[in-house]
């Protein structure tokens, strides 16, 4: 792991390298006195070679410190702490209600092949999987806050304002991991050991739901690093429609403010966040599929 | 060796053809490559022109999607904003198969320190999430056409050369790979005239949702802001202006949706028919 988190590093390192021009005059605009783009120049220390700029980059960012930004005036790892909290709830609520719709409806749909129940369980994740996140958000907003008034459009503060914008981050991962189950129980319902078990006269309940569902849930698993990773980039769009304070909107407005040492850190720290997330899903895996271990 | 390889695609033709789904994912793609390219032919109006007496108009018989806060048709927008849509798809699906394709190749034929490397570096990709690496290197770069396409193709190629690597580690096994090394042939050749056309297969199917992909990609950063700039019409551009009047005028973020809705749709569509039909065995 420690290689790719050095990989990640020099590539979240050379973003603000890659700006053309110089980053420091486009962060503080054309018009910007000569003394203060010198200024900040130092400041940053834009002046010494790349590698010890590097060097002082990645010692800063294993202690949290991205530098501060230059429009909130405030330590990035400052900002990040004020508003991760957000995006978290945010992440954790989305993949609940992804996995609430997933599971169900991959296994009816497995256990019914080829009904009317898959067909439209089928349709539905087609859809999902197809349907832009940030699309889906203002036919939210279109219908349940404003057409219906049920649901507030924007902001932060109760349990309602968490339900559509979960709805919208949470709706591609149901469709992709119905899917995933879907395909993962045909799989498995298929094997030796579940005719066995139906033959040694098990009810269907225990068969599906002890013996095929475990099994099953194998590929689901391994893919729930890579969930996380879908989540924390549409939290960006997410966030930014429906106004939230996470990460992923202080991103955009941190872009557009050309305030590049927050988009850096941001940047590090997603990327680290998924890094140890996969690392934490790999070890649990023997947990579900004990012959890992044995492996 | 010519004659076998049109006949495995007259094969996969057929099977596609009995596929209802992918048949009608392939009638949507054929009818938004035609818009796209007869756009001026068969758009109602100017997609640029501003009529600030019809500004915000509801759909009518006049303008069937109604009118932007411009006075803009937005049927007419739609139709070129597939161009765009089109454009960045292919190109990124281009250049970031091509990336990948050639690194996979390699990677997976040569094994050893290129194999690790290329690996390492596909790992430090992965771990970004690719929307958010496609949003920072667009900020970094600047919002435009080309630095759009660059960007989607940048975090797209790591796919593409996960699954060469892969196929290229089962086939150099084959005997026809040995056959062709006894023969001294040169490595090129092995790879890109005897393994490569054999692992084109799941590439295709590969390119197919990537296209589905890239398209969703380049609207969600013409959305940000960070895509084509106004006034050239694309979907997430417009449906970003559509935000902004969502009020007002509901028609605006509803059917630019619907269209990047539809297409992506017909292109995963398309994608797993063209794997059912590629291999018949990875249906279900």
């Amino acid at each position: 792991m420690i290689p790719v988190i050095l990989g990640v590093s020099l590539i979240v390192f050379s973003l603000m390298h890659l700006t053309p021009g110089d980053p420091v005059q486009l962060m503080l605009g054309d018009y910007a006195p000569a003394a203060d783009v010198t200024r900040m120049r130092d400041a940053l220390g834009l002046n010494d070679p790349l590698y010890i700029q590097y060097f002082r980059f990645i010692t800063g960012a294993v202690h949290g410190d991205f530098g501060n930004s230059l429009f909130y005036r405030e330590p990035v790892m400052t900002l990040i702490n004020q508003r991760i909290g957000y995006t978290f709830r945010l992440s954790l609520l989305s993949m609940l209600i992804s996995y609430i719709i997933a599971f169900p409806v991959g296994i009816i749909s497995a256990i019914k092949q080829n009904s009317w129940l898959d067909n439209f369980g089928m349709v539905g994740a087609l859809l999902g999987v197809s349907m832009p996140s940030f699309w889906l958000a203002l036919m939210l907003i279109l219908l349940f806050s404003l057409h219906l008034g049920w649901l507030p459009a924007t902001g932060v503060g109760t349990w309602r304002h968490m339900v559509l914008p979960a709805i919208t981050l949470g709706t591609s991962g149901a469709a992709l991991t119905t899917r995933l189950v879907r395909s993962s129980m045909l799989e498995v319902i298929r094997k030796d050991f579940i005719r066995t078990a139906r033959a040694k006269g098990l009810s269907e309940k225990v068969v599906i739901y002890k013996h095929a569902l475990r099994n099953a849930l194998i590929p689901v698993i391994t893919v729930i690093g890579l969930r996380l990773g879908s989540i924390l980039g549409g939290a960006v769009i997410t966030e930014t429609i429906f106004a939230r304070p996470g990460i992923g909107r202080l991103m955009v407005d941190s872009i557009f403010k050309r305030d590049y040492l927050v988009v850096q850190g941001i940047t590090f720290i997603i990327a680290v966040s998924i890094l140890i997330a996969n690392t934490v899903v790999d070890l649990t895996y023997s947990l579900v599929d004990p012959r890992i271990r044995y492996e | 060796m010519e004659k076998k390889s049109e006949n495995q695609w007259v094969v996969v033709w057929r099977r596609l053809r009995k596929n209802k789904r992918a048949m009608i994912g392939l009638y949507i793609v054929v009818i938004v490559f035609l818009l796209a390219i007869l756009a001026p032919v068969v758009s109602p109006y100017s997609p640029t022109k501003i009529s600030l007496k019809n500004k915000l108009d509801a759909p009518s018989s006049a303008h069937w999607l109604g009118t932007d806060k411009l006075g803009r048709d937005v049927l007419a927008r739609i139709i070129y904003g597939s161009r765009i849509s089109i454009l960045v798809g292919i190109i990124a699906v281009g250049i970031s198969g091509t990336i990948g394709i050639f690194l996979g190749a390699i990677a997976g034929y040569f094994g050893k320190w290129i194999d690790v490397f290329i690996m390492r570096l596909v790992d430090i990709l992965l771990a970004f999430p690719s929307i958010l690496l496609a949003i920072a290197l667009v900020a970094v770069l600047g919002a435009s056409l080309f630095n759009v396409i660059l960007a989607i193709a940048l975090v797209s190629w790591v796919g593409y050369a996960r699954m060469v690597r892969g196929e290229f580690l089962r086939l150099k096994e084959l005997e026809f790979v040995e056959g062709a090394r006894a023969m001294g042939l040169s490595d090129f050749k092995i790879i890109f005239k005897h393994i490569l056309p054999n692992a084109m297969a799941p590439v295709i199917v590969m390119a197919t949702l990537g296209l589905a992909g890239a398209i969703i990609s380049e609207s969600s950063l013409s959305f940000l802001g960070l895509g084509v700039q106004p006034p050239t019409p694309s979907w997430g551009g417009m449906l970003s202006e559509g935000r902004t009047v969502i009020r007002q005028a509901w028609w605006i973020p509803t059917f630019p949706g619907i269209a990047i809705l539809l297409t992506v749709l017909a292109f995963n569509l398309l994608g797993d028919g063209l794997r059912d039909a590629l291999d018949p065995k990875m249906k279900e």
